[in-house]
């Protein structure tokens, strides 16, 4: 392995505490390993948001600038995907609320803001059409949890709300798949 | 009545502070369009159009392929298009005639940062569009913006 | 949280649902290069250390590609043309227009790699790019020579 090869092997071996404590030295290229390990997963959850990709590429570009600026003297304290959930959500509220500028309202702005998610394209699965049904809070607990792997207390810390009512939205959230005639056979023994 | 000149100037400072990181970054708003052609019920093996914006607020970002299995790949273009206004798209499918899309098929789609305010205008242009035996063929070319939400 | 509790068994996602879960199609995100650029770009502007990371081939590999290509195409131009000519780029052209139409298109390259295709015996003069072997790489240099906006494009 070369001596390029190696340094590179080595970033990625780092632990994200350990990448940022590289930043906080001024060390470049930590950030652009933390950038890459966390590039598409902001992309994908600006998308889940905002609902167009390019409006994502712009929350993407906008989420890692602010992360930047917290450097040096940054101390992460929780999981990244903590640190970095409200300001992608903030974020993509604002690109939301950009695009919509020459027709919102305050009602409109509510709407955007709790709008649940597009129906899913004709084709696509059962408990695709289901979650698109959920209430855009609910879902959004259900898919912190179950797809992208934080823990009650981080999607806590992460939606700034209190443990039990992430709890209580998980609870809903699944009683409705298990009760929907769609997707109840996934509860199945 | 000294207060409200402060203001005033406060208040323009604070929107340019506000400005100043995308300004910085020469940020802009991201827009794809959909690049079409129709080969009006030919088999489409190849073609070469070139896709240009006309009023001066647009930077090509990105190319990428097309919907049918024929274009899914990013078609052939100059790395210099990049931050241009203009570019030269191109490809070809070496597949059977059975195995080619006939009518209006996505070739491509581009990829668009637009700065300022003012409306993107583009221009599309076909060179040449070909069968599975490398005539040439009547097409035409059309785009579609996509629409943010 | 303590597991099998009944409070958080009912929390718990059963294993068809969680595998369910992450079968859930995910539309491909396109991300321009110039976000990357911009991140990484502010970064080593404001982090100041001008460490010499290498160049991510892996990453940029289909951008160094079409680079290689055209570096490759101008190379052997300059080897022809050994003195001024009225028509210096003619030789070239003549290389590579295939189909004999009088410009160099994708349909040329098109052409070749039907040939390619085709395992038919292939004219040497085909060998675009100078590396011995005529193939793909052969037919990316027509390709990107059709393209190329050095040539003026046709507008």
């Amino acid at each position: 392995m070369d001596a390029h090869a190696t340094a590179k092997h080595d970033l990625e071996r780092r632990s994200d505490l350990e990448l940022i404590a590289a930043i906080n030295r001024g060390e470049a290229a930590a950030f652009e390993e933390l950038y890459f390990r966390y590039r598409d997963w902001v992309a994908g959850l600006a998308f889940r948001f905002t609902g167009h990709s390019d409006a994502a590429a712009d929350v993407l570009q906008e989420t890692f600038l602010y992360v930047l600026r917290k450097f040096p003297g940054f101390r992460l304290t929780a999981n990244f995907k903590t640190f970095l959930y409200p300001a992608v959500r903030n974020l993509s509220i604002a690109a939301r609320r950009k695009a919509e500028r020459y027709q919102s309202s305050e009602a409109e702005l509510e709407r955007i803001e709790g709008a649940p998610a597009p129906e899913p394209s004709p084709g696509r699965g059962e408990l695709e059409v289901v979650l698109a049904r959920l209430p855009e809070e609910q879902r959004e607990v259900l898919l912190l949890r179950f797809v992208d792997g934080l823990s009650l207390a981080e999607i806590a810390a992460a939606m700034d709300i209190p443990l039990g009512t992430v709890k209580s939205r998980l609870h809903n959230a699944l009683e409705t798949l298990r009760q929907d005639e769609r997707t109840k056979e996934f509860f199945d023994h | 009545m000294k207060l409200l000149p402060a203001l005033a100037v406060f208040g323009l400072a604070a929107q340019l502070f506000a400005q100043q990181p995308a300004d910085e970054e020469g940020h802009g708003r991201f827009r794809a369009v959909d690049i079409y052609v129709d080969s009006k019920g030919a088999p489409l093996a190849a073609y070469q159009l070139q896709f240009s914006a006309t009023n001066g607020v647009v930077k090509i970002v990105g190319v990428e392929g097309g919907e049918h299995p024929a274009f899914r790949e990013a078609p052939f273009y100059d790395p210099k298009a990049i931050q241009q206004e203009r570019v030269i798209i191109a490809g070809f499918s070496t597949a059977s005639r059975d195995q080619l899309p006939a009518g209006k098929t996505r070739v491509a789609t581009i990829h668009l940062q637009i700065t300022g305010s003012e409306e993107a205008r583009f221009e599309l242009k076909l060179h040449i569009a070909g069968d599975a035996q490398g005539n040439r063929i009547q097409a035409t070319v059309s785009f579609e913006e996509r629409k943010t939400r | 949280m303590k597991i099998g509790h009944p409070e958080e068994q009912k929390l718990q996602a059963p294993p068809k649902l969680l595998a369910a879960l992450h079968r859930l199609p995910r539309e491909p995100i396109f991300v321009p290069l110039t976000v990357d650029e911009a991140v990484l770009n502010a970064a080593r502007r404001q982090l100041g250390n001008r460490v010499e990371r290498p160049f991510d081939w892996f990453r940029l590999m289909p951008w160094m590609a079409a680079v290689t290509v055209l570096v490759l195409l101008v190379f052997p131009a300059q080897f022809i043309i050994k003195a001024p000519s009225r028509q210096p780029s003619a030789a070239v052209f003549n290389r590579e227009d295939l189909n004999h139409d009088g410009r160099v298109d994708i349909l040329d390259a098109f052409a070749l790699a039907r040939q390619l295709k085709s395992g038919a015996h292939l004219n040497p003069q085909f060998d675009i790019n100078g590396d011995g072997v005529i193939d793909e790489h052969d037919t990316e240099a027509i390709a990107a020579h059709a393209v190329s906006l050095a040539k003026g494009g046709r507008s």
